[in-house]
């Protein structure tokens, strides 16, 4: 088969970095192949696909020693935007890449560029809104879309622009199992019957690897392995059962949080949530699961206080919360987002995780001691001085849970706190917080990743249409398969598996 | 059935520009009056209702106090009423203050109805078609989506920042902990629109001199005789007022 990409890349060097962050690569991807790259955090997964689009050294300066090749093209000489004709790219985080205030427009974004006739325009756009299965939200603003319908924009316009090779940084990042599986069904589908050339970033599910060719292992900006699918299933296995053995100690007789047929609406009628009753017991790690869209953020806010609830009523430690004991609940409680960014304002990763110490009356040993067993607890001893913006997304996670921490809270609300982040990254996140939770700590995990809830939870809670649909012990999640099929959180057939 | 949002952009402006050069050319009540119930009237057979204006209303009735209270004590036409040391009020001070606040009614809901009922994709076309590089004109839909992302991404942090213990639910204790929000939103920011910027080149952007639209914007006849029309109405207010 004749390559479409060749890479031979010595070096790529960033501007006062002392070590290549890319080097010794060389390599073929052939037309027609379905590539799935994976590796540890800043392996260079991302870096390479910068490369292969010439973003780097083009857009992010950096010296390249090598050479990049598409189509048997020196990309190197090739201005940014004509990189279009041969390939589309679509970054993590979609809602940062769409610059239109409607769908429709920003589906024909890419194609308008291209300066293809009125006709031609809107019969790509209507093709691949079929395809996605998007038209019910083709007339919608941007800004008012969830994350999984971001992605599928963001990628429609890119694949209306019909380039021959398709780059995909973790696609499925802020989707539901489900849409993950319905998106790689696509992908595969276009690979086999388009023959488009396919790279994908893969996040920690996996599900990808069904329609892959080859796998490409990234370690410490180098390639480690470059293998068909089977061999590299056989040499790194699969994701396993890891479920914790230790069991979860739980009061069951105190209530942490209760919600009494607490229900949201929005401005405008729209549904948030509809009555929800719902307890988390003193010490118990229960894990939220739902689709995009099925209200498990409202629930979150309602517990938060940052919504009122329209009907019922939600209780705190055993005291219904007001909007004035709101900030005195509050205090009790830690808060980790799904991302780090928005709760992280301090400019060193000591100053960030000492914040919340300003407010109490310990002395200055006290509180660098405090401070060190949280930087040992969250593995970033060393990084005192660092900026938080220079960490991985990983780290800034980890971080932000550190600062949960040193607040001694006697509970933990996670809303998809490893959301974005590879497997070994979610693996450490999810680890500090089962530790925690064997220490006393009761948690709230909302997640997509079920084999997460299965693995680090006591209990799970099943979210559907805006109401809580079913609730089972997590270590029968095997059991309850068929269930989460109609709640449509996994696909059906024979080959249902949790990731 | 008559929809604001469907006119072509290049009338929409024309009649913004009509409205806010003839309320500062005229001095006459009657007439700035007649020229802001045009306004609410059209919009009310647009949308069958003045729901997009209530916001605007309010503010435009807290300037209209200050207006009028500003010509209370500094207005001097018309005939002295009431002296008192060096306060001195004059008979003409509420036409005065009827006229300024009429003005800037009408400058605000021509400009406000303009903008929310324009598509800023109709509005690059717009700037398009008066030879401005698409790279530039396109700019006006980029930043109409830059906006509420912002505020979004804003309003987010606020909540993470309020749940994490940071007091940040009411205006006051909002600017208080501005550093602690604006941080995160630069950073947020700059971020989004690093990653906007490579998106598009990657997709085309400036793969062309020129770049076509999905939708085109069309000016009717009917269209083009009523800009005509506006430009002669206005022609006639300059010339009455000059005159």
């Amino acid at each position: 088969m004749k390559p479409i990409i060749q890479l031979d890349i010595k070096a790529l060097t960033f501007p006062d970095e002392r070590e290549p962050a890319l080097k010794n690569i060389k390599l073929n991807i052939n037309a027609g192949e379905f590539i799935v790259i994976t590796g540890g955090a800043a392996s260079g997964k991302s870096l390479l696909l910068h490369a292969i689009t010439s973003a780097a050294p083009k857009f992010y300066p950096c010296a390249l020693s090598g050479t990049v090749k598409v189509a048997d093209q020196d990309v190197s000489p090739i201005p940014l935007c004509q990189m279009a004709d041969y390939l589309g790219y679509m970054m993590q985080e979609p809602q940062n890449q769409m610059v239109n205030r409607r769908v429709g427009d920003e589906l024909a974004f890419g194609v308008s560029n291209l300066n293809l006739n009125q006709e031609e325009i809107a019969n790509r756009v209507n093709e691949i809104m079929d395809f996605l299965g998007i038209r019910a939200f083709s007339d919608r603003t941007t800004d008012a879309l969830s994350g999984g319908q971001a992605q599928k924009v963001v990628l429609g316009s890119i694949l209306a622009m019909k380039t021959p090779i398709l780059l995909l940084d973790q696609p499925t990042a802020e989707l539901d199992p489900k849409t993950s599986s319905e998106l790689y069904r696509h992908l595969g589908q276009l690979n086999r019957e388009k023959k488009v050339t396919t790279l994908v970033v893969m996040d920690k599910s996996g599900a990808v690897l069904k329609d892959a060719h080859r796998v490409l292992v990234m370690e410490a900006g180098m390639v480690k392995d470059f293998l068909p699918v089977a061999e590299y299933q056989q040499k790194y296995g699969v994701r396993k059962n890891s479920r914790q053995a230790e069991p979860i100690q739980v009061d069951e007789n105190t209530d942490v949080i209760k919600l009494t047929g607490a229900s949201h609406t929005y401005k405008g009628g729209v549904t948030g949530c509809q009555p929800l009753n719902f307890s988390l017991k003193k010490g118990d790690f229960t894990a939220v699961i739902g689709q995009n869209g099925s209200g498990k953020s409202t629930m979150l806010k309602l517990i938060e206080g940052l919504v009122k609830p329209s009907t019922g009523s939600v209780e705190l430690f055993g005291t219904p919360m007001t909007k004035k004991n709101v900030g005195e609940l509050r205090r009790q409680i830690g808060f980790l987002f799904q991302n780090p960014d928005d709760q992280i304002f301090c400019s060193s990763v000591k100053d960030e995780i000492s914040y919340v110490l300003k407010n109490k009356n310990l002395n200055e040993q006290a509180q660098e001691q405090k401070i060190q067993e949280i930087l040992a607890l969250i593995g970033l001893e060393g990084l005192e001085e660092m900026h938080p913006q220079r960490l991985s997304r990983g780290q800034r996670q980890l971080l932000a849970l550190g600062s949960v921490v040193i607040n001694d809270p006697e509970l933990i609300i996670a809303d998809e706190p490893t959301s974005g982040l590879n497997a070994s990254q979610s693996q450490v996140v999810m680890e500090k917080l089962a530790r925690l939770s064997r220490q006393g700590v009761s948690i709230l995990l909302v997640t997509h990743d079920l084999a997460e809830a299965r693995d680090f939870a006591n209990r799970v809670v099943v979210m559907h249409n805006h109401q809580l649909a079913l609730e089972f012990e997590a270590k029968k999640m095997d059991d309850y398969l068929d269930d989460l099929v109609r709640l449509e959180l996994m696909e059906g057939g024979d080959d249902k598996c949790l990731g | 059935m008559f929809r604001l949002n469907k006119l072509d952009p290049r009338l929409k402006l024309t009649w913004c520009l009509f409205l806010v050069l003839t309320a500062l050319m005229s001095r006459s009540i009657l007439l700035n009056g007649i020229l802001l119930g045009v306004i609410l009237i059209s919009e009310l057979l647009s949308e069958k209702s003045l729901k997009s204006f209530k916001m605007l209303s309010v503010v435009l009735l807290i300037i209209g106090s200050q207006v009028l209270v500003i010509n209370l004590i500094f207005g001097r036409e018309g005939e002295l009423l009431y002296s008192w040391g060096i306060l001195e009020i004059y008979s003409g001070f509420v036409a005065t203050a009827i006229l300024a606040f009429l003005r800037i009614g009408i400058i605000s809901f021509s400009a406000y109805q303009f903008g929310i009922h324009t598509d800023p994709m109709d509005m690059a076309q717009m700037l398009i078609h008066w030879r401005i590089p698409y790279r530039y004109a396109m700019l006006v839909p980029m930043v109409a989506r830059f906006f509420p992302v912002m505020i979004g991404e804003y309003q987010s942090i606020c909540n993470s920042q309020s749940a994490r213990g940071v007091p940040n639910d009411t205006v006051g204790e909002k600017i208080r902990n501005l550093p602690a929000s604006i941080l995160p939103l630069m950073y947020r920011a700059m971020r989004i629109s690093n990653d906007a910027a490579l998106s598009v080149e990657l997709r085309g952007y400036g793969r062309h001199a020129s770049r076509n639209f999905q939708k085109k914007i069309n000016l009717h006849p009917l269209e083009g005789m009523t800009i005509v029309c506006l430009i002669i109405g206005f022609g006639g207010v300059l010339i009455k007022t000059i005159l």
